[in-house]
């Protein structure tokens, strides 16, 4: 932790190697985060790469409220928002029928973390970022609707809609292990 | 993150994705350097800019002032011109010594010209005049006959002698009592800069020049005050998204109202003004300690802005243009769709060359001057851009032969409170919120709506008075 400290004070006074050594320290980490949020590795190494162009940018601001870390994610998760945001969608998003929650209880412990990623990643724009956001992140649905400009039910909506797709993907990965299996 | 949702399913997720770690490709950390590099050198550049305009507009004000004190000088007499005396007899001379606190009193009545040794003295020609010291001592000066080497030789009239006199300085002369002969006396060096110190006595109806630097701020929004709108546009050319689109020239049998009303409702959010920018140079003339009238350039970039949910699509090559139903309606053409989309902001930028012609009274005449100001200004639409705040919109420039929205030309209104603080003699700071209106319409008759728009702006000049 000390070593952290010092790293944000080099990176407050623009040392250069400061910089490298924050980032080396936390990209992996970001990088899994921005990957989340987008559709290809390309995609979010424009957003880790933007992002920790801002978090640079604005580190004499950090106080040391919060974790370094965590400061970290939340510009890199803004960064990612404004991503989408900035991707029109010629097709505006939909409020779709509310999903019955517990369709099953699949364990996503057996999955492996590259292809529960790679799912996530397939999920349509709109139902990946308000996914994220509330299952991951652990946002509620009036936040999330603040955040992305829409309202609580189509927040709610496209979260259902997320989880029943990742919950069909899960199962079809499942039918195939078990055949693959026998 | 406030309040976890309690759900084994996204627990369970969490858990793993908490865990995940990534390693970026390392062209990452190479243009996020780029990045930061970039950045450094953009605010270098910003100060390295601010300094150089601060130093031009100095350089400038300095030329200026220079180039207007050329237009007027004084002479300056050589300094070291030696008085010789003129050779008297011996028992009449008397050196008296007057001070630069001494009085030329008047002309003598009587001139040594009743003397018989004055006659024979050539030089003592031309006019006298009398002389006090502060010892009471009264002399007559006589004789002018002043050359390169000048020569004043009075004469003494109480005591009735001649003396020599040495003069370092003559001054309060009375013209009236007096008659310098003409001086012949090489001019040796020009003052320019003296000027300043005169005291020119000034009629009222003499006239004095200024001129100022400004910049300003400041909000416009061309689509302000929409005097007149059509009901239904030949714009609504929606197509759903999925469907093939139609054209302007499609709406022939086209009488989807409701569809048309969507796009209308869409394509016409409110433009709203935002900051903007001036920059000008103007010149004025003092008519008197009231009035002033100035005119000179104004540059602005202003910019105005809207959510718009509708896109241009171009049909052919699948390309999309920002799309507001009141700025960008000429730009429908064959082959471009309107497209609705997800909400995404428009930026409408002007860029606006204005030649004011301003009257300014002023009303309160103290430490700090306030002025009324009124006037009317030529404005050029030099350039017009629209913007979409995404990078799968292209921008649309409209130039001056395009068929397009706003007119290239308009006239408008100015009205403003100017309040000034005069400095340094010939300086003064001030700072003028204004008020300006388009006397006319300024879209084009090809545009879907007519309006006056207005402007606030907030203006801060360096005036300088010569």
């Amino acid at each position: 932790m000390p070593r952290t400290k010092e790293l944000i004070k080099g990176c407050q006074k623009g040392d250069r190697k400061s910089q490298y050594e924050l980032y080396q320290q936390f990209s992996s980490g970001m990088m899994a985060v921005a990957l989340r949020y987008s559709k290809s590795t390309l995609e979010a190494e424009d957003i880790l790469q933007e992002g920790f162009i801002k978090v640079f940018e604005n580190i004499v601001k950090f106080r040391g409220e919060s974790s370094i870390g965590y400061w970290i994610k939340r510009i890199i998760i803004n960064t990612a928002l404004n991503h989408q945001r900035s991707k029109l969608y010629l097709y505006p998003m939909v409020d779709v029928e509310e999903i019955r929650e517990g369709i099953n209880s699949l364990s996503v412990d057996s999955l492996a973390v590259e292809d529960l990623m790679d799912l996530i990643q397939d999920l349509p724009t709109g139902c990946q970022v308000i996914f994220n956001l509330y299952a991951v992140e652990g946002y509620q649905h009036k936040e999330i609707a603040e955040m992305l400009d829409i309202s609580v039910g189509t927040s709610k909506s496209q979260y259902a809609r997320a989880r029943k797709i990742l919950m069909e993907q899960l199962e079809k990965q499942s039918k195939w292990g078990n055949e693959r299996f026998q | 993150m406030k309040d976890f949702n309690k759900d084994k399913f996204n627990d369970s997720i969490r858990r793993k994705l908490d865990q995940a770690e990534v390693q970026p490709g390392n062209n990452v950390w190479e243009g996020i350097e780029a990045g930061l590099l970039k950045q450094e050198n953009g605010k270098m550049q910003k100060r390295a800019a601010f300094y150089r305009n601060l130093a031009a507009a100095v350089i400038f004000i300095a030329l200026i002032s220079i180039y207007f004190n050329l237009q007027d000088f004084t002479f300056k007499v050589k300094q070291d011109t030696t008085l010789a005396p003129v050779e008297l007899p011996e028992s009449n001379v008397q050196k008296l010594f007057i001070s630069n606190n001494d009085v030329f009193l008047a002309k003598p009545e009587l001139i040594a010209s009743d003397k018989e040794d004055d006659k024979d003295k050539s030089n003592f020609e031309g006019n006298a005049f009398a002389v006090s010291n502060n010892d009471n001592q009264t002399a007559s000066i006589k004789s002018s006959s002043i050359e390169n080497n000048q020569t004043i030789v009075f004469y003494e009239k109480e005591i009735g002698r001649e003396s020599d006199v040495f003069i370092s300085k003559i001054e309060a002369v009375s013209p009236a009592l007096i008659e310098f002969p003409k001086l012949e006396v090489a001019v040796e060096e020009v003052s320019y800069f003296a000027v300043s110190s005169l005291d020119k006595p000034k009629k009222k109806s003499d006239l004095a020049w200024n001129t100022n630097v400004n910049i300003g701020s400041g909000s416009f929004n061309p689509n302000s005050e929409i005097t007149e709108t059509p009901l239904f546009s030949t714009v609504s050319t929606l197509n759903n998204p999925g469907t093939a689109g139609r054209t302007t020239s499609d709406n022939t049998n086209f009488n989807a109202k409701q569809e048309r009303e969507t796009v209308e409702n869409l394509s016409s959010a409110p433009m709203q003004g935002n900051i903007s920018f001036t920059l000008g140079l103007n010149f004025g003339v003092i008519l008197n300690d009231k009035w002033n009238i100035k005119s000179g350039l104004q540059y602005g970039a202003y910019r105005s802005s809207s959510l718009s949910s509708t896109v241009l699509r171009d049909r052919n090559s699948d390309q999309l243009y920002p799309y507001h139903g009141a700025s960008s309606s000429t730009e429908i053409s064959d082959g471009r769709v309107v497209n609705v989309t997800s909400e995404y902001e428009l930026y409408n930028d002007l860029h606006i060359l204005t030649i004011p012609v301003m009257a300014s009274y002023k009303v309160i005449d103290s430490k700090f001057d306030i002025s009324l100001v009124a006037g009317l200004s030529g404005d050029f639409i030099v350039r017009n851009t629209l913007k979409g705040g995404s990078d799968q919109i292209n921008e649309i420039q409209f130039s001056q032969g395009d068929k397009k929205s706003y007119k290239n030309f308009f006239a408008s209104s100015i009205a403003g409170i100017e309040v000034s603080y005069p400095f340094a003699d010939k300086y003064a700071l001030s700072i003028m919120p204004t008020y300006k209106r388009a006397l006319s319409n300024v879209t084009t008759d090809d545009a879907t709506f007519s309006s006056m728009p207005a402007f606030m702006g907030l203006n801060m000049s360096l005036a300088y008075m010569f």
